[in-house]
């Protein structure tokens, strides 16, 4: 039995996330057969969608800046997943392709980063969510960055 | 009671050889829920000490993978360090050399400021197409310590 609990993501918190985050930011990239799409926290419109095919291997890739001078925040978890877009809650199910968490302190300018490839598993459409948890205690809100993949 | 006072000093070493600077524990299950499970190893030697266990799975198969790093030390830190993961194939059950990291089936990292008794975890579920022999590992990059550590398993899939 596959066992999520040991993670400890600590997402069932309830975060919750506000747009217009200028000072801590999150990029998210998804690229796949030459092309590309970007998502950037603090985004109020619909997320973006990238399209790829079934089998295709995606290459998904974020960056976290603290661009906030003097604010130093400690233990924020990076939260992302990549899971069935037809979730309704921002949060990634027990069937969730990709989830990782990592706990880190972003000192005013430290950068943080990561990235996954895996190849498309179905026809489907797929939410990618890039989030922190435990940033609002300093900056009043979550900051995250979202993206759909359409898989036709 | 030489014996026992020199047996004792051997088993200090040993331990003292084997003390970790990470917590891992890496685990793998099949869809029949059959699961495998590696904790830190580290390298050199080549291949580390422990040997691999080994999952066994069908091709077309999803496995899912889960892996839980600790960083254990209480007070160092290391900046721009990281975490890798990943799925390739390997000529052999159980081969020391880690095998080039091309074609692979999935993989994944991590870039960021390590610091003392931070955690990083990391779950997927990846569908493993073609039938042969796969080397699953996560490992410990730029941590400015002596050695690096790592967790790996084998996965056959038949």
């Amino acid at each position: 039995m596959f066992c999520v609990n040991a993670l400890a993501l600590g997402v069932l918190l309830g975060p919750c996330f506000g747009a217009g985050a200028n000072d801590f930011s999150i990029n998210l990239k998804v690229q796949s057969g030459g092309r590309e799409q970007t998502a950037m926290s603090g985004q109020s419109v619909a997320p973006p969608t990238f399209t790829a095919k079934a089998k295709e291997v995606v290459w998904v890739q974020w960056s976290v800046t603290n661009g906030a001078a003097g604010t130093a925040l400690s233990d924020i978890t990076l939260h992302v997943f990549m899971d069935d877009g037809r979730a309704a809650a921002p949060k990634p199910g027990p069937k969730a392709l990709y989830e990782s968490a990592l706990i880190q302190d972003f000192e005013a300018g430290v950068k943080s980063s990561g990235e996954f490839r895996m190849p498309m598993p179905e026809a489907g459409t797929y939410l990618v969510r890039v989030e922190t948890i435990g940033a609002a205690k300093k900056l009043g809100k979550e900051v995250a960055a979202v993206m759909q993949v359409s898989v036709p | 009671m030489r014996r026992t006072v020199f047996s004792l000093l051997l088993a200090l070493l040993a331990s003292s050889a084997r003390a970790e600077h990470f917590d891992i524990k890496l685990t793998v299950t099949a869809p029949d829920g059959t699961s495998k499970e590696a904790f830190a190893d580290e390298t050199p030697p080549i291949g580390g000490l422990n040997p691999r266990p080994v999952l066994r799975a069908k091709a077309g198969d999803t496995i899912a993978f889960q892996f839980i790093m600790t960083n254990v030390y209480e007070h160092e830190s290391a900046r721009n360090a990281g975490v890798r993961f990943y799925i390739v194939r390997e000529r052999q059950l159980g081969q020391k050399a880690v095998p080039p990291l091309e074609n692979l089936a999935a993989e994944g990292s991590f870039t960021f400021n390590l610091k003392p008794k931070a955690k990083i975890g990391t779950k997927e579920r990846v569908v493993m197409p073609q039938p042969g022999m796969y080397l699953l590992r996560v490992e410990s990059q730029r941590t400015q310590r002596e050695h690096e550590h790592f967790a790996a398993i084998d996965l056959e899939i038949q």
